[in-house]
């Protein structure tokens, strides 16, 4: 019993890693608390509903083209919304409710073109397969490998290339990183077109498997939160460790006790990490000319 | 008529709990995102006392604004030290956590079943049941507050909050604890909800966790963002138009399907366009940034 628990913990918390990699992309580089990626991955979700199961496409078309639009979808909201106030250089408090505006803004659009009722993305149950006596379904291990490919590839991307040390760059002294003549706004756009894409394939992932409908966002994006602040924000591993965390103990949670105390465990976890431990759990000390 | 009272009780309801959120936003500069939670405490806490303890309803607020005014201190005494994000994030765990707690502690608040048949306010043998007697009430409970925060505004403690505000380190050298300040801040900001909580509760006559959920959070804060914070003119002008804006929608003649969304989109508009424009809000005299 407890290992089917473990094992349902590891596949949601590969998909709230998938999430939260999107998420600690953007703000790693930008400091930006993008709340509105919740909404990108939502849209992200609707638009491959449009292609894949209203027009018929086929899924090596509409995934794809999804992921771009969830991209494009995100840059559109860092050059309109947090670029003009980055330029007045506002406080993380005003850019956070204008996040939280531009969540709402794009939650509702799509709640006025689809309807509120949930939208499924497959037909039928997806074919299962046990071993032992684990129970995993197919899409489970689609969810599993997806993230692990994109594991491999962000940190590849972030240690090897030199657009991923311009990303660590702008994040540790954005200043320090204009004064040296480098772009910092094309940097920056890169990182919510990544971002944004990243968060399409985390909400298609979860379609194919729950279906969506237009208020998931804040569900995905809070945990994807809680994830990166758990790992603490500087290192990628950590964040795929926090999101692990979070996806056990939630199905520890629903084992015990029940789903519907989830959310208190999981927020309670953010608060006591918040308060002790700041800068999150899995961070390796840093060495001081690191700082 | 009885429209017109129906609205002017929920700018009334609406007004203390922008009132109590300008404390915390305008003056200690914390955004919070928990007021619904202190809201949801206030009208939990009241409609128990009358129902399980038969208190009178007055007797019963001020039970009810101490219970918030403490639970605000356990909120706020921890996390006031973190900055920015972390504060509101730390907030919205607490919203969240309350919501939870109210949906499934089904023994006490019978959770997603609600409470019905919660008593009207009473007292000396008046009982405010019709909607004029109500407004009296509410109308008099919000202009009473607004009198006295415009009052504490200038006393000396107010003071002291708004040159925190203006310049923490300066506070500090002038020997000032500002986490003593700011946490009692929190805590009249917790009571204040609570009293709102109370009169919706007895208004209503039924309360469900769904009235005091994170998005009622988020519609408290806007309203303050948007009528701006800092000072009485900035929450009273946000509740007014966070108010009056839905209803004007009605007399527009937009259907009702679509209505709720598209008052989202307006708010969520607004909301954009001031903190890219005019970051203090509407009438408010304090800047975030």
């Amino acid at each position: 019993m407890i290992v089917q628990f473990i094992v349902n913990g590891i596949v949601s918390g590969s998909l709230i890693a998938v999430m939260a990699i999107g998420f600690w992309f953007i703000y790693r580089t930008t400091n930006i608390f993008h709340i509105a990626h919740g909404a990108v991955y939502t849209a992200s979700g609707y638009i491959f509903y449009s292609l894949y199961v209203s027009k018929g496409y086929s899924l090596l078309l509409s995934l794809p083209a999804s992921l771009i639009s969830g991209a494009v979808l995100g840059l559109a909201i860092y050059f309109t919304v947090y670029r003009p106030l980055e330029k007045k250089n506002a406080s993380t408090g005003i850019k956070f409710i204008s996040s939280l505006a531009t969540y709402i803004l794009i939650v509702n659009v799509i709640a006025l073109i689809y309807g509120n009722e949930t939208k499924i993305l497959s037909e039928g149950l997806s074919a299962s397969i046990s071993f032992w006596d684990i129970i995993l379904t197919k899409i489970q291990i689609y969810q599993v490998i997806s993230f692990l490919v994109l594991l491999v590839l962000s940190y590849l991307f972030v240690k090897g290339t030199k657009a991923g040390r311009a990303i660590r760059a702008i994040g540790d002294n954005s200043r320090l990183f204009k004064a040296l003549g480098l772009n910092e706004r094309w940097v920056k756009g890169m990182v919510f077109c990544i971002g944004s894409a990243i968060a399409g394939l985390a909400s298609i992932l979860t379609g194919l498997d729950v279906g969506i409908d237009p208020h998931i966002g804040m569900f995905a994006i809070l945990n994807a939160v809680v994830a990166v602040i758990i790992g603490g924000i500087k290192r990628l591993e950590g964040v795929a460790l926090g999101a692990f965390l979070i996806g056990i103990l939630q199905n520890l949670v629903i084992w015990q006790f029940s789903a519907r105390w989830e959310s208190v465990v999981t927020f309670l976890v953010l608060v006591v990490v918040l308060l002790y431990k700041s800068g999150g759990l899995f961070v390796v000390k840093t060495r001081v000319e690191e700082l | 008529m009885n429209y017109l009272l129906h609205i002017l009780i929920m700018i009334s309801i609406y007004a203390i709990l922008s009132i109590s959120l300008n404390l915390p936003v305008g003056y200690a500069g914390l955004l919070s995102l928990a007021q619904a939670a202190f809201y949801g405490i206030g009208a939990y806490a009241v409609t128990l006392f009358m129902m399980q303890a038969g208190i009178n309803f007055f007797a019963a607020v001020v039970l009810s604004v101490i219970l918030s005014a403490i639970l605000s201190v356990f909120v706020s005494y921890p996390s006031i030290r973190l900055k920015g994000d972390y504060f509101i994030l730390a907030s919205l765990a607490f919203q969240i956590i309350v919501f939870t707690i109210l949906y499934n502690w089904i023994d006490l608040t019978r959770g997603p079943y609600g409470i019905p048949g919660i008593p009207r306010p009473e007292l000396f043998g008046i009982v405010f049941d019709s909607l004029p007697k109500f407004f009296a009430l509410s109308g008099t409970i919000a202009i009473g507050i607004l009198l006295v925060a415009k009052k504490f505004y200038s006393s000396p403690f107010g003071l002291v909050l708004k040159a925190i505000r203006e310049d923490e380190l300066s506070a500090i050298s002038i020997g000032k604890n500002v986490r003593k300040f700011k946490v009692l801040a929190f805590a009249i900001s917790g009571g204040l909800a609570a009293i709102s909580g109370a009169l919706y509760a007895s208004y209503v006559t039924y309360i469900d966790p769904t009235s005091f959920t994170l998005d009622e959070s988020i519609f408290i804060l806007s309203i303050v963002m948007v009528g701006g914070s800092g000072n009485l003119r900035g929450p009273v002008t946000g509740t007014l138009l966070m108010i009056l804006l839905p209803e004007g929608l009605r007399f527009l003649g937009i259907p009702d399907s679509v209505a709720p969304n598209l008052r989202q989109i307006i708010y969520a508009l607004v909301l954009i366009l001031l903190m890219r424009f005019r970051p203090q809000g509407m009438a408010g005299e304090y800047r975030l940034d």
